[in-house]
């Protein structure tokens, strides 16, 4: 069963390795299934938010090191996607500060979603909770981030505080859409009791307080 | 109007509507503001034989519901199809574009139109691991403005889910819905494959008596009578998957789980 760790700048040397194929993993994902127009060297697709201020999610099977998913959580206080790449997705703005982090790069290990079925399920559902989990620790109360509107359906039947940011608009052949999820003190119960899933799954993170001292 | 002021303003209020009847209300009215005449929110399932869970809020004219209903339109009707087989919103005009329509499917539009049904807007739900479902909103050319439609996009897939969420809550159901455990899903996935309650013991290493008994007991989780009910309460609310039943590569595992060979299982079948 794997389990999920935030890595920073700091404890990046620590898991040098999963950090590795994470950018193997997201050049296979982002790039070569999805087609995305990113560019990438010795196989591994980093970007320029890829900055010393990123946090990753890193949900890793702890006896074969195999990522089964990732995302990176951006402050808004930096440099980010939605006022660089995005602002028009937002009809009102968006939240911003100190307590309001941007997702992106999510994806899963390209052998669980073949395999589809309840592995595919359970890495969502530990991927997402670990998230919940996290933002409860670090004191996030808001997440942003761009989806496609087909995913919209399924983000909306997740016992959560979400709403859009604005409407979607063309991306290529795609839709995309900017949403934002709240956290409360319900966010993480309420996930737990829908996926059935009470154990936490997060096993480290940094303190995110300590940084900002 | 500020439509996406308008639309957060809906998912505010449905967000603690109570009941069916509030949501019908909230949608009916946001829906006139915005010039549509009907809708038609539907799970895709038998309308003649709907599960308790399934969607159905409709304000299509009475007759037209009865006779599609009797006729059993819905089984080839074109907006659902369409609906199945698209992710995002499409125009009734869009139809054609996407299905070769068939004479009775045209005769279908048809009959429609003879009843006011002319012009709409259809939302698919899909969710993976559950039953898909649409946002149908009928509206007459010129009564709407387009400029609208992302905003009826974001009422389609909110006041669905409100609907969803309220049918489960209602029916007795708690919010999150039946809980199997992982031996109940076991056995269900391979009964769903036509396996007996022996094949299954053999496959899982129990009794038959063990695996009647957790069947039997998912039975009683959902409340139904038969092993087939089961199956499909499991599959609608996403603790089975069509891939936990349809699998080939479990299929050859099962014939060398039945000739003995222990390593054929797949891991999670391996787990209590």
């Amino acid at each position: 069963m794997a389990m999920v760790q935030v890595i920073d700048w700091q404890s990046r040397e620590r898991f040098s390795d999963v950090v590795e194929q994470m950018h193997r993993l997201r050049k296979e994902v982002f790039i070569d299934f999805y087609k995305w127009g990113l560019s990438h060297r010795d196989g591994l697709e980093i970007d320029q938010f890829d900055t010393p201020e990123a946090l990753y999610l890193l949900d890793c099977d702890p006896k074969t090191g195999t990522l089964a998913s990732s995302l990176r959580l951006l402050p808004t206080t930096g440099l980010h996607m939605m006022e660089s790449l995005f602002p028009h997705l937002c009809a009102n703005g968006y939240p911003r500060g100190d307590q309001v982090f941007e997702i992106s790069r999510l994806f899963y290990n390209p052998a669980i979603q073949k395999a589809g079925g309840a592995a595919l399920i359970r890495a969502h559902h530990r991927i997402l909770l670990g998230l919940v989990e996290f933002a409860r620790h670090a004191d996030i109360q808001d997440l942003i981030f761009v989806t496609h509107a087909k995913f919209m359906a399924r983000l909306i039947s997740y016992d959560w505080d979400i709403r859009p940011l604005g409407f979607p608009a063309a991306d290529g052949d795609q839709q995309i859409t900017a949403m934002q999820l709240t956290i409360t003190a319900e966010t993480l119960p309420n996930l737990q009791r829908q996926f059935n899933l009470f154990e936490p799954v997060l096993q480290s993170w940094p303190d995110l307080a300590a940084k900002a001292a | 109007m500020d439509y996406y002021q308008r639309v957060c303003g809906f998912i505010e209020e449905i967000s603690t509507v109570r009941s069916e009847a509030e949501l019908d209300r909230l949608i009916a009215r946001i829906l006139t503001e915005f010039g549509f005449r009907y809708y038609a929110l539907v799970s895709h399932v038998d309308l003649l034989a709907p599960p308790e869970e399934a969607v159905r809020i409709i304000n299509y004219p009475p007759d037209w519901v009865k006779r599609s209903a009797r006729r059993r339109y819905y089984a080839d009707d074109p907006v659902l199809l369409t609906a199945q087989r698209l992710a995002l919103p499409f125009t009734w005009e869009e139809i054609p574009l996407h299905i070769e329509l068939t004479k009775r499917q045209q005769a279908i539009l048809e009959e429609a139109r003879a009843m006011g049904l002319s012009h709409g807007y259809t939302v698919p739900i899909h969710i993976p691991g559950q039953v898909s479902g649409s946002c149908t909103f009928v509206y007459t050319p010129g009564a709407v403005d387009p400029a609208c439609f992302p905003a009826v996009h974001y009422v389609g897939l909110y006041a669905f889910n409100a609907a969803l969420k309220l049918r489960r809550r209602t029916r007795g159901l708690p919010g999150a819905g039946v809980r199997l455990t992982n031996r109940q899903r076991q056995c269900l996935a391979l009964a769903a494959r036509g396996k007996s309650d022996w094949s299954i013991g053999k496959l899982l290493t129990l009794s038959q008596q063990t695996v009647h008994m957790h069947i039997e007991l998912a039975k009683g989780r959902y409340g139904v009578s038969s092993r087939v009910e089961a199956v499909v309460r499991a599959l609608f609310d996403g603790q089975l998957t069509f891939a936990d039943i349809l699998q080939n590569d479990v299929l050859k595992n099962d014939a060398r789980a039945l000739r003995g060979e222990a390593d054929a299982l797949r891991p999670e079948l391996q787990y209590p």
